[in-house]
């Protein structure tokens, strides 16, 4: 299991190199793309939150669930808020479709997993995803963004990010071993 | 795209926390009025200076960025103590040993406060890796 999540977050990890390279073929992400990125990846979590919301039982994870799905929904409140405040659309873009893509195949593999295995599936993905989006936050769309509102909000959702990260991994010590 | 976000927003909906409340306490209220001046989301987004009216016997614990600020608070029996949310998301503000006493959500921008009787160590069961301390001296 501990080779799977290695894989999983290789994977993951892999997915912004090459997403990283279609910035470097073009080298500004703009920043309604910036912005675009930053709500799909929020999404996502909402997303794998909607899947343990109907295949758990456990209730660690349903509460865990349930704060990602009352965070991530904040946190594209906020991103919403400033892009209206801002007059830009979110424009969609590589860095975008690929993490929609990857989401898709670990979208598969949670629902493909039999109650017994999903709950450990699930916050082994919410560990490896959240340190994941805290990399590409932090490597790539902080960076990326030029306005400083957008950066400000950015920096913001760290901390949360953070805070999803320690707690995701408090639950997965739960499942160590099962 | 955006009509996505605006539906996925739609859809999903507030739940809230059912646990109880402590007895000395009062329910979360508005701190300040931000939909007066800028949309809320926007507002709470900008580092703000929180004016604090600390006493002897008031103590104001700002919850921000994920954190207690100040995470261990010295006081004396019967303060008061009022956490303030000025983070982007909910939070709480629990007893964490045998679960006593609990803020319930308190949403952003809003604040609760209570009586301190005794030393707690307490944490936000909504995020568990922030912690808290009360230290009645
Ligand atoms: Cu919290």
């Amino acid at each position: 299991m501990k080779k799977l999540t290695n894989r999983a977050l290789s994977v993951l990890l892999c997915s912004f190199a090459i997403a990283g390279q279609a910035i470097a073929q073009n080298p500004k992400l703009s920043d309604p793309e910036v912005a675009h990125a930053a709500v799909t990846a929020n999404q996502i979590d909402i997303g794998f939150a909607e899947i343990a919301k109907e295949k758990s039982k456990n209730a660690d994870i349903l509460k865990f669930a349930e704060t990602m799905t009352n965070d991530h929904k904040a946190i594209i409140g906020q991103a919403v808020a400033l892009v209206t405040k801002l007059k830009v659309t979110p424009l969609d873009n590589a860095v975008s479709k690929q993490l929609l893509a990857d989401a898709e195949n670990k979208k598969k593999m949670l629902r493909s997993k039999s109650a017994k295995d999903f709950d450990k599936a699930y916050i082994d993905n919410e560990v490896s995803y959240h340190k994941a989006v805290i990399a590409a936050v932090e490597g790539l769309l902080i960076p990326e963004a030029e306005n400083a509102e957008l950066k400000e909000l950015l920096q913001n959702v760290v901390p949360a990010l953070k805070a999803h990260l320690g707690h995701a991994e408090m639950v997965q010590k739960m499942f160590a071993g099962k | 795209m955006r009509n996505s976000i605006y539906l996925l927003l739609a859809l999903f909906l507030l739940n809230g926390c059912s646990s109880k409340k402590a007895e000395t306490t009062t329910p979360a209220e508005d701190y300040g009025h931000p939909e007066e001046k800028a949309p809320a989301a926007i507002q709470k987004n900008r580092v703000e200076e929180v004016p604090l009216k600390n006493t002897a016997s008031y103590h104001t614990v700002v919850i921000r960025q994920m954190k207690f600020e100040p995470a261990e608070l010295k006081l004396h029996k019967g303060d008061t103590v009022l956490w303030i949310n000025k983070d982007i998301t909910d939070h709480d503000v629990t007893e964490e040993v045998a679960k006593k006493w609990t803020s319930s959500k308190i949403p952003v921008n809003k604040s609760w406060s209570m009586v301190v009787k005794q030393s707690a160590d307490y944490y936000c069961s909504i995020h568990l890796v922030m912690k808290g301390k009360l230290l009645v001296e």
